[in-house]
């Protein structure tokens, strides 16, 4: 009994820590449960590029959109998603905005009331002016899609 | 020198096979339990809406990589509610040695499908492999409707198959079943340390500079997508960075050094000590609760939480129960009442 013990350990041992061959490899691969648990062990050169969708008014007003406009899940799923169909570069994100923007008229926040249209974009921050300087602008922002609201 | 005296037969009995208490795995399982079912019942909204998201959303990871697509949501809500009954069965430690085994499959693959939509999370992966550890071990035989029962019914031959065979209620097996679980704990935390390490920023990861830019990035992130601004203590960390430094040095070291805590029951508390504190940082700083460790759970089976349980409810299980004949290596009975941490 003891060894049969033996063996589940040790084998158990082995397939949980297998995973850490992968910081070896291209550091791309993770899943689950078997995980080599890379957050946080990205290097961060300055400055950051968060996804994100803002609503513009009429008057060119910016709003941010939260993330309960796309997904089910939590705000890093939302996050997940948008880089998902960015990198897989299939019309993803385009055909994603229309359905942000018909939710926006839907719901009907008053926050958004005013919102014409919908754009997703990948912003360049820098955390130090953001958060030690409150520079909340920021550096650069490419649109990756637009689309109008329909009201 | 035989072989059951060898040094590395005597460092494997103190590492993996120490005599624990019948309450210790018990206690762990009612831990596992106790958060499952908390967490099916929180999430129960969100996972059958997660089901429902579009098909071109769907990556599916681990147990269900060999998906080409979701399956149907009324199929998921089957699924999610025969898991649900298969977690309170572990809880309440019912047929543990068949049931348990079949639930933490069932949950095992139910979260990898709760994974498989753009995200892999790393929220749940500790607490399923507790759960699995603990399902094909003896965590039933006291504080359960399995030790209930062996008391109730001494000789249903259908209901001793159903649960692991009696044994002292001091032994080894207990004992296995808790290292097992702090050992693949340990490993986790290990390969968290291991994958900063080796990474571009190596040992220098644990600098003030570089935690204050992992906690920008996630503020960032979380300021765009849901619209709260950032709390005061992410601009307290900014205003006050370099106190950061023994914060990263702390963590960094408490995850690459994890496994050490193994050895001694004393260095498994202060790193469970520790590992809280690095979590309840995580959580003040980032936002982002690991709620399996943040609550502690994840910690118990570090602890001789069984102390604190009233003395009627000790020794409950098997110990009323005449034991059946033991497993060949199992040691007499009179050592039930050996003290252990």
């Amino acid at each position: 009994m003891r060894t049969w013990a033996l063996i589940v350990n040790v084998v158990a041992s082995l397939v949980v820590l297998a995973p850490a061959t992968e910081a070896f490899g291209d550091r791309k691969w993770d899943t689950f449960p078997l995980s080599w648990y890379p957050m946080f062990s990205d290097p961060r050169n300055g400055t950051e590029t968060p996804r994100y969708v803002i609503g513009l008014t009429p008057e060119g007003e910016r709003h941010l959109v939260d993330y309960r406009y796309w997904t089910s899940g939590g705000f890093n799923q939302g996050s997940m998603q948008l880089k998902k169909l960015e990198r897989e570069r299939k019309g993803g994100l385009k055909k994603l905005c229309p359905k942000i923007a018909s939710r926006v008229a839907r719901r009907n926040e008053p926050r958004l009331a005013e919102v014409d249209q919908i754009r997703i974009v990948r912003g360049t921050y820098s955390p130090i002016a953001y958060f030690r300087d409150g520079d909340t602008k920021p550096m650069k922002e490419r649109v990756m899609a637009r689309c109008p609201v329909p009201r | 020198m035989s072989a059951t005296d060898s040094p590395l037969r005597r460092f494997a009995d103190h590492v993996w096979f120490p005599e624990m208490p019948v309450e210790r795995p018990a206690l762990a399982r009612l831990a596992t339990g106790g958060y499952a079912m908390w967490l099916l019942w929180r999430a129960w909204p969100a996972y059958r809406d997660i089901a429902r998201l579009p098909a071109d959303r769907f990556t599916p990871v681990g147990p269900v990589g060999w998906l080409t697509a979701p399956v149907d949501p009324s199929f998921f809500d089957g699924w999610l509610a025969v898991t649900a009954l298969l977690v309170v069965l572990y809880f309440v430690g019912f047929a543990h040695r068949v049931v348990a085994p079949v639930g933490a499959f069932m949950l095992l693959v139910l979260l990898a499908y709760r994974t498989s939509w753009g995200k892999v999370y790393h929220s749940d992966n500790l607490f399923c492999m507790q759960i699995i550890c603990l399902s094909i071990t003896p965590a039933a035989s006291a504080l359960s409707v399995d030790a209930w029962l062996a008391r109730r019914f001494p000789d249903n031959p259908w209901l001793a198959k159903l649960r692991w065979p009696e044994v002292p209620p001091m032994h080894w097996w207990y004992g296995w079943s808790i290292q097992l679980v702090c050992t693949l704990t340990l490993i986790t935390y290990f390969l968290a340390g291991w994958a900063k390490i080796m990474g571009d920023a190596g040992v220098w990861w644990a600098t003030a500079d570089n935690l204050l830019a992992q906690i920008g990035k996630n503020a960032i992130q979380a300021e765009m997508l849901t619209l709260e601004g950032p709390s005061d203590t992410v601009l307290w960390a900014y205003q006050m960075g370099a106190l950061l430094g023994p914060a990263a040095f702390i963590a960094l070291w408490a995850e690459v050094l994890a496994p050490l805590a193994l050895l001694d029951r004393r260095l498994g508390w202060g790193w469970a000590v520790i590992t809280w504190c690095m979590h309840f940082g995580i959580h003040v700083l980032m936002d982002i609760s690991f709620k399996f460790p943040l609550y502690g759970w994840a910690f118990w089976p570090f602890f001789p939480m069984e102390k604190l349980l009233p003395s009627a409810l000790r020794s409950s299980g098997v110990a009323a129960v005449p034991p059946s004949p033991p497993p060949s290596d199992a040691p007499s009975a009179d050592r039930r009442t050996a003290g252990t941490a």
